[in-house]
């Protein structure tokens, strides 16, 4: 069964939030500054004029292994399915607003259309059908690479085990699946990761994930 | 039994007339709460289920012929519009969930105060109970209207039993209240019941299940919040439960020396009840005293300064100097107003740190447009319509207690 995740290549981004117009297009996500599956986050740096810049972080939900928003739903509305894809069942959703305060990376928000908490799906009816996410596919510089986990052979994995990379607030312990891979130009590295990330090597994370993701996976729904 | 008063499965039900009932002064004031809370209602349920933009617009509605939708569109999307967005993702609970906390652990721990007043077999206990206790209740009742108002659509609840979830702090709510509320009134009937044979030999095991169950529900409410591990100033109060009850238990001393100066005063046990509230009062700004030393919410700056001093002033500094000098009401006021910014602190406070810091090198903005907009410290006031609504919850509690008042006298019980 497959454990889908994406690798983000985000010293590419150009902020042409093409991946966010391509997001509420598939997805039928209500209008919003406020109201985004996906975003790119910004963060300027720099102390004088000639070293002003603007690091560009491109994010969603995390689809996190150990996902607290699960944890904390009291009507199961928020679950997992099939590929460990953290989903929302709009109808039984009550708004209660728990998953959103349980969240580390403000992944989820309020669609009034829906009347329900609303978060990315990771495209989970475009990937059976195209195999990748709306975002994936839009990026104009090829951010994110979208794939199974647990597929050998699979871009991400190849990808994971050539490169270093990071999860963010790994402190937290939610095991989150979208991975930051470090950026191969030192300068650029010391910019945009803050003191205190820790970088990986997939060799080495590898078990931590596949213990956790075997626990949890007589929780993942037929999608 | 005297006239007017007619007897129904044990309790004494007093024969009033309508306008007894329903047009008296405490219930005109009530009335006059809740038609503020019918104007934050309907703006509340107009805005969730009834506005035009906020529940039509997609991209593709967008895009079609509505020059007048679009052109908002683009508008909501560059600029954003507050007023249309109730919860913004920085902080997801506000208004509601600190009226709900206040209401209900005030009303719960005054529950819990009079169970062990009798446990302690108090004199006073045998006089006051069942009006304290009624009290309480109609408290957690108003609170948990606040909260059944910020779900924003509560009438998918029933997935709650069709779909346990009993890892959730929230999902245990249900049973809990479940057993909670309808116990309580068990409570009160026994303690107003004529069936006085029965009622002594029920009334230590009821008193030791009370104080259980009130521990239980703090318990669960400690766990409520503690689930919320990225918030970190929930999760850095040792024992939360603990806090709740002992800053409950002080909302609950405040409520109930306002509703004795109110509604007791022309009592011969007055000065008692007073007496016993005070020495109450005392121990628990003492302890919340304490526990506020290794609390990490005094540090938070902006608004949330005003709320910590609000607090620490009202709800501890002048309510001891008023107990000191014996002005009872007073302290009882103020600790009301002090406890509820304590609520707003605790619940506001906790999404106080925003949550973009993700990469270790500052806050995000999720547009370019808002990049001198990041702040350190996130704090959205409530909307009028909320703060419309919480004075309508708190006109509900009020309208219950009287109800029961009326009807069963709970304020003159001979116990």
């Amino acid at each position: 069964m497959a454990n889908y995740a994406i690798a983000l290549e985000y010293q590419n981004c150009i902020d042409c939030r093409a991946c966010e117009v391509a997001c509420k297009d598939e997805n039928g996500v209500m209008l919003g500054a406020d109201k985004q599956r996906i975003w790119v986050g910004a963060v300027e740096g720099g102390k004088t004029l000639a070293d002003l810049f603007v690091n560009f972080y491109p994010s969603q939900c995390n689809h996190c292994i150990d996902a607290p928003c699960v944890t904390v739903c009291p009507t199961g509305a928020s679950h997992f399915v099939e590929g460990g894809i953290v989903k929302v069942d709009y109808d039984m959703c009550i708004i209660c607003k728990g998953c959103m305060e349980a969240c580390p990376y403000e992944a989820r928000f309020v669609d009034e259309t829906r009347h329900a908490v609303d978060k990315c799906t990771f495209c989970d009816g475009r990937i059976q059908e195209y195999g990748t996410t709306a975002c994936s596919a839009t990026c104009p510089t090829k951010v994110r690479t979208f794939g199974d986990l647990e597929d050998a052979k699979s871009d991400i994995r190849k990808t994971l085990e050539n490169r270093e990379f990071f999860v963010l607030k790994e402190s937290e312990d939610t095991l989150p699946k979208l991975f930051y891979l470090v950026p191969e130009d030192k300068k650029l590295r010391e910019r945009t990761m803050g003191e205190g990330i820790k970088v990986h090597k997939w060799s080495e994370f590898a078990p931590k994930y596949e213990k956790a993701t075997a626990k949890r996976r007589e929780e993942w729904k037929e999608a | 039994m005297e006239r007017g008063v007619k007897e129904c499965c044990g309790l004494n039900f007093k024969s009033v007339s309508f306008a007894e009932l329903f047009l008296n002064k405490t219930m005109l004031f009530a009335y006059l709460l809740l038609a503020i809370g019918v104007v934050g209602w309907f703006q509340l349920y107009g805005l969730r289920f009834g506005h035009e933009f906020v529940n039509t617009t997609t991209l593709v509605d967008a895009g079609g012929n509505h020059a007048k939708i679009m052109a908002e569109a683009l508008k909501e999307q560059i600029f954003g519009m507050h007023h249309i967005e109730e919860v913004p993702r920085t902080e997801p609970w506000g208004i509601f969930v600190a009226q709900y906390t206040y209401l209900l652990y005030g009303g719960s721990a005054l529950i819990f105060l009079v169970a062990l007043a009798e446990l302690l077999n108090l004199h006073i206990s045998h006089k006051a109970s069942a009006a304290m206790m009624t009290l309480g209740i109609a408290m957690a009742l108003g609170g948990m209207t606040s909260i059944a108002s910020d779900w924003g659509n509560p009438l998918n609840i029933y997935y709650m039993i069709l779909n346990p979830q009993p890892h959730s702090g929230m999902w245990m709510m249900l049973p809990l209240y479940s057993i909670y509320i309808p116990f309580t009134f068990i409570e009160i009937y026994f303690l107003m019941t004529n069936k006085r044979e029965i009622a002594k030999k029920l009334a230590l095991p009821l008193v030791v299940i009370g104080l259980g169950i009130d521990v239980a529900e703090f318990y669960i409410q400690g766990i409520l919040f503690q689930l919320n591990e990225p918030r970190h100033l929930w999760t850095n109060f040792p024992e939360l439960w603990v806090y709740f009850l002992i800053t409950g238990a002080l909302s609950g001393i405040g409520f109930a020396l306002i509703y004795a100066g109110l509604a007791l005063r022309n009592k011969d046990w007055y000065e008692e009840l007073k007496a016993v509230l005070r020495k109450a009062g005392i121990a628990a700004i003492i302890l919340v005293a304490a526990y506020e030393t290794v609390t990490g919410m005094g540090h938070l700056e902006g608004p949330f300064k005003t709320m910590y001093y609000g607090y620490i002033a009202l709800g501890l500094v002048l309510p001891l100097l008023l107990f000191l000098i014996k002005q009872d009401v007073l302290a009882g006021i103020s600790i009301a107003i002090g406890t509820f910014s304590a609520r707003e602190l605790f619940v506001y406070g906790g999404n106080a740190h925003p949550m973009t810091d993700r990469f270790g090198t500052g806050f995000e903005a999720t547009t370019t447009y808002g990049l001198s907009d990041v702040e350190k410290l996130v704090y959205d006031a409530p909307h009028t319509m909320e703060i419309l609504v919480i004075i309508g919850a708190l006109g509900l509690g009020i309208a219950i207690f009287k109800l029961l008042d009326t009807l069963l006298d709970v304020s003159n019980q001979p116990h």
